[in-house]
This record gives C-alpha cells, sequence and structure tokens, in this order.
C-alpha cells in the first residue's frame, strides 16, 4: 500500500502539465512588482511543420487576478474592462522561436514582436507592450505608479495539423 | 556570567514596526509603505491601504463593503485625507510576557507597554519634501540600571527626494543595517545594536535603482544622551534585486564612543515564495574592541533565520531561529527558536502570539533550556 501511494506521488509529481495561462509582469514605482496572471486564455493555436498559427487568442480582462483584491479591481478599471472586456492576439504566425501579431487592449490595435520556445506539447510566448501606446494612461494609486512597460508571457498548448 | 545576564536579555522578546517578510509580497523596498524608506515608523498613505486590503483579513468587514471602501478606511481616525500635506498616526503596542510558564518556583508574568507613540508628518503632496515626527512614552532596555521609562522621540528628521530614487534624510533616525525584523530583541539588532532605542542623529541618503538599493549614514550618536554615551560612525547597506523578486545584501558600520569600537558586517536575503510568504535570513559579526585594558575585546557571531507563511489574508505563520556566540574564542553559544502566528483580524490590529525555547550549548556546564511565550496586540489609529 505504502509503495502504492508513493509511486502515485512520485507520477502524479512527473506528469504534471502547464495550464494554459497568461502572466502580465509589472514594475512598479518607486519600487517593487506584481504579476497579473489569468488561466482562461481561449483560442486554437495548431503547429503545421514547423510553423505555428492561430486566428486568435483573447482572455477576459476580468480573469486577472494580482494578488490584491483591490489591485484587480484598480487592474480591471485601469484597462477600460467594461467598455473593452478582452485583450485579443490577432494575425499570429510564428516559426523558429520569433512571432508577429496584432495585439488589441482597450480597443487599440498595434503589432507586437513575439519570441517563444516550444515545450512538449505547449509553447511558451513573451514580448513587451507599451501601456501608453494602447491608450492608456499611466496607472498610480496614492503616489505608487506603474513603470510604462510591462512583459507579457503566454503559455499556451498545440494542435498538430 | 556575562554570558546568561545576555542570556536573560534575550529571552524578552517583543517587538517593533517593520515587516521585511512583506516582500513575499513582492514589495522588495520599504520605500512604497514607509516614509522613512530604510523601513519602520508612520506608514504612507498607500501603506495604510495596502495594511486594509492585503494584509488585514477581510473576514469582518460586511459584505457590502468595496475593497476601495476598505482602503478609504484606513486613513487617520478612519477617514480618507481630504489634504495632501499633514498627517497623523498614533500606535500602541503592549505585550503580556511570560518566563517559565507553569513552574511554581521561577514562572514570571509580566506586561510591558511597548509602544505608545504618535507621530506627524508634515510633506509635500508629491512626499517629495517631509518633516517627520515621532514622540512617545519608551520603556527602559531590560535590564538596564542606568536608563529609566521616559517620554522622548525616538525620531525626527527632514528628508528630500531630489528623484524618485534618489533621496536624502537629517535628524534622528535609525541606524541602517541588515534586515530590519520586527523583533528588536532580535540577535541580528542586538548585536549590532541597532534596536529601537539605538537611533541616532545623522544624514542618509538613500538610492534606489531598478536592480540596486543603497544608504548610506553618518552618525553623532543621539544627542539627547550624554556625550560620552553617544556612538559616533557610519553605515552602508546595500541590496541587490535577484530573479525580480528577492533580495540579497550586505551591511557594514562602525562607530565608537569614548570607550568602545564596534565594527559590525552582514550578509543577508529575503526570499518571495509568493502569495505572501517569504524566508529572511541574516549572518554577521560584531566586534568590540576597547582602549581600556579593564575592557574585554570580543567578536560576536550571530545567523536568523525567519520563515513566514501565509495560509489565508490576514495570517501569518512564522518560525524564528536565532544563533548567538557572545565570544568566538570561547565555546559556548545560544540557539533560540520557535513558532509563532501574526493576525491581523481587521485593520489597525495586530495580534501575535509567539514560543520561544532557548538552549545553552556549553562544554563546561549544563543549563536547563528555558522557555516564554508571549502574546501581543498592536492597535494603530
Amino acid at each position: 500500500m505504502k509503495l502504492t501511494i508513493a509511486l502515485f506521488l512520485i507520477l502524479s509529481s512527473v506528469f504534471v502539465y502547464a495550464k494554459p495561462q497568461v502572466s502580465i509582469f509589472v514594475t512598479l514605482s518607486p519600487a517593487g512588482s506584481f504579476t497579473a496572471v489569468s488561466e482562461k486564455p481561449k483560442g486554437n493555436l495548431f503547429k503545421q511543420g514547423e510553423s505555428f498559427t492561430a486566428d486568435k487568442i483573447s482572455i477576459t480582462i476580468e480573469s486577472f487576478k494580482t494578488g490584491i483584491d483591490l489591485r484587480d479591481e484598480h487592474f480591471w478599471k485601469h484597462l477600460n474592462s467594461t467598455k473593452h472586456d478582452k485583450a485579443i492576439l490577432t494575425n499570429i504566425k510564428a516559426s523558429a522561436g520569433r512571432a508577429t501579431a496584432d495585439l488589441e487592449v482597450n480597443g487599440v490595435k498595434k503589432p507586437v514582436a513575439i519570441s517563444y520556445k516550444v515545450l512538449g506539447e505547449e509553447i511558451v510566448a513573451a514580448f513587451t507592450a507599451k501601456p501608453s501606446q494602447f491608450g492608456l494612461a499611466r496607472a498610480e494609486y496614492l503616489g505608487v505608479g506603474v513603470e510604462d512597460n510591462v512583459k507579457v508571457e503566454v503559455t499556451l498548448p498545440f494542435r498538430t495539423k | 556570567m556575562r554570558f546568561f545576564l545576555l542570556l536573560i536579555f534575550f529571552i524578552t522578546s517583543s517587538a517593533a514596526l517593520a515587516y521585511p517578510h512583506f516582500i513575499g509580497h513582492s514589495y522588495t523596498s520599504c520605500l512604497n509603505c514607509h516614509y522613512n524608506p530604510a523601513g519602520n515608523g508612520p506608514l504612507t498613505d498607500y501603506g495604510r491601504a495596502i495594511s486594509a486590503t492585503l494584509i488585514s483579513s477581510g473576514a469582518f468587514y460586511p459584505e457590502s463593503m468595496t475593497e476601495e471602501q476598505i482602503a478609504h478606511t484606513s486613513g487617520f481616525l478612519f477617514r480618507k485625507p481630504k489634504q495632501n500635506y499633514v498627517r497623523t498616526q498614533i500606535n500602541y503596542r503592549g505585550l503580556q510576557l511570560v518566563r517559565n510558564p507553569g513552574s511554581s518556583s521561577s514562572e514570571i508574568k509580566q506586561w510591558i507597554n511597548m509602544q505608545s507613540d504618535a507621530s506627524l508628518i508634515l510633506k509635500s503632496p508629491s512626499d517629495r519634501f517631509l518633516a517627520v515626527v515621532n514622540y512617545g512614552y519608551t520603556i527602559k532596555p531590560a535590564g538596564s540600571a542606568t536608563e529609566t521609562d521616559q517620554w522622548k522621540s525616538r525620531e525626527h528628521y527632514l528628508g528630500f527626494r531630489f528623484t524618485p530614487k534618489i533621496g536624502l534624510y537629517a535628524g534622528l533616525m535609525d541606524k541602517v543595517y541588515g534586515i530590519r525584523v520586527v523583533e528588536h530583541t532580535s540577535v541580528n539588532r542586538t548585536t549590532p545594536e541597532v534596536t529601537q532605542k539605538d537611533q541616532a542623529h545623522g544624514v542618509k541618503a538613500h538610492y534606489l535603482g531598478e536592480k540596486y538599493e543603497a544608504f548610506v549614514h553618518g552618525f553623532v550618536g543621539d544627542l539627547a544622551k550624554k556625550s560620552e554615551a553617544r556612538k559616533k560612525g557610519g553605515s552602508f547597506m546595500f541590496e541587490r534585486t535577484v530573479g525580480d523578486i528577492h533580495r540579497i545584501g550586505a551591511s557594514v558600520m562602525h562607530a565608537k564612543d569614548e570607550v568602545q569600537k564596534l565594527l559590525s558586517y552582514a550578509i543577508h536575503g529575503r526570499w518571495n515564495l509568493k502569495e505572501g510568504s517569504a524566508v529572511l535570513a541574516e549572518l554577521g559579526q560584531s566586534s568590540r574592541s576597547s582602549e581600556d585594558v579593564n575592557s574585554l575585546n570580543k567578536t560576536s557571531r550571530y545567523g536568523l533565520l525567519q520563515t513566514y507563511l501565509r495560509p489565508v489574508r490576514g495570517v501569518y505563520l512564522f518560525t524564528n531561529i536565532e544563533y548567538y556566540q557572545d565570544d568566538t574564542q570561547m565555546e559556548p553559544y545560544l540557539v533560540r527558536w520557535g513558532p509563532g502566528l501574526q493576525y491581523f483580524p481587521i485593520n489597525r490590529i495586530e495580534l501575535r502570539g509567539e514560543i520561544l525555547n532557548t538552549r545553552v550549548f556549553s562544554p563546561d556546564t549544563a543549563s536547563k533550556d528555558l522557555w516564554s511565550y508571549l502574546v501581543q496586540v498592536h492597535v494603530w489609529l
């Protein structure tokens, strides 16, 4: 019995797959940082040969959590979630670790350059974005502000066509 | 004998206002939440709002109350400030300390009013210019025959931030050195003499870079004390951000009065385990030297390891392990350890309970372990 439990624990720790996830790394001013995380990205990513394509990957702004309930409310409000409830990546083309896509936030669409790695049956992609380019004013709360440069990391499973 | 007197001092644990374990919430620097960038002292508006919405439990607020409304009640006397020039704060902290609990012959119970003070902060709207005064009732150090309980200013200084990254502060402040842990009787504060009663007049410069934070502090001792009791000198502390959310650092301090020189140096680390949990560690030495032939020259060594786990909002479970060797040329050393609970049931109230076991390791003598526990309440307005 003990052996079975031990075997189960070992196997369950080995066969853990990362969940689909979008993480936004935000630097605070004067100091500190926070990460807004959502595990609810939607969209299908396909592998064709060595390339990856996706028509659309979207995420609901109010699915992001920042570790503080009050900051969640500020984050959603700052991204204008009542008017534009989703952030959307479209026109995604990727090969050899590099990708291009259009990112739409707050109703403003801008091209972004993405780097990615393939890890098993999923890709981990990263890019940086300037909130000010998406019509977002500098966020500040009681003297603590947010730097105008955020790093975004997206983990998504893919299917082979 | 000297070693055992120190032992008595060490088991009298108490606390001050500083929470470096909040690096577990990704706050690497003290500057967001404290007017003093080295921590301790009055909270900024942001720090008060964070204490209400992140640190304190939300369980006792009505469900209809939003986090924004809770944040607004974090101001002085439960109000959102209507102007940006004056801030006030009042703090009370008291604790019940029980030594040798359960012993019919040696149990000692003692209520200690550790902190009763008020702060006044005059500032520019952007917090660029600051004038801070903290005045209150301070109790004499445990075992002190020369000091008495008294009303005094523990902190008063002027501060100016030339840029958000660079600031200069002048006045009576805590010396910059090591991790300013909550327990002011912990070995990393008593050994280099940076407890809540060791403030000094001086000038402190602060630099906050993208990956670095540094302090330089020159001081001339507490001018309210007699000149022979003032330790003059300087300290330097440096921290580097590692992996975006952790900090490692080093400190050095030199101070001397008319009879003794004190050189202290330490390395430390603060690790963010996320979701509010953190690990703090510091390892250091302090060397005391004197030209007086009757004084003992010695080097003391200390180590501190604290773990903080946050299972739910408002609750921190912690473990404290301390190592202290009074003289590195001698064999005896002391280990003090114990678990504790820090609970913020509602904003403005902190409850803290801690059990401590102190054991002396000596090749020449055998002594019983010393046990104590404390229950502490901290209220602020």
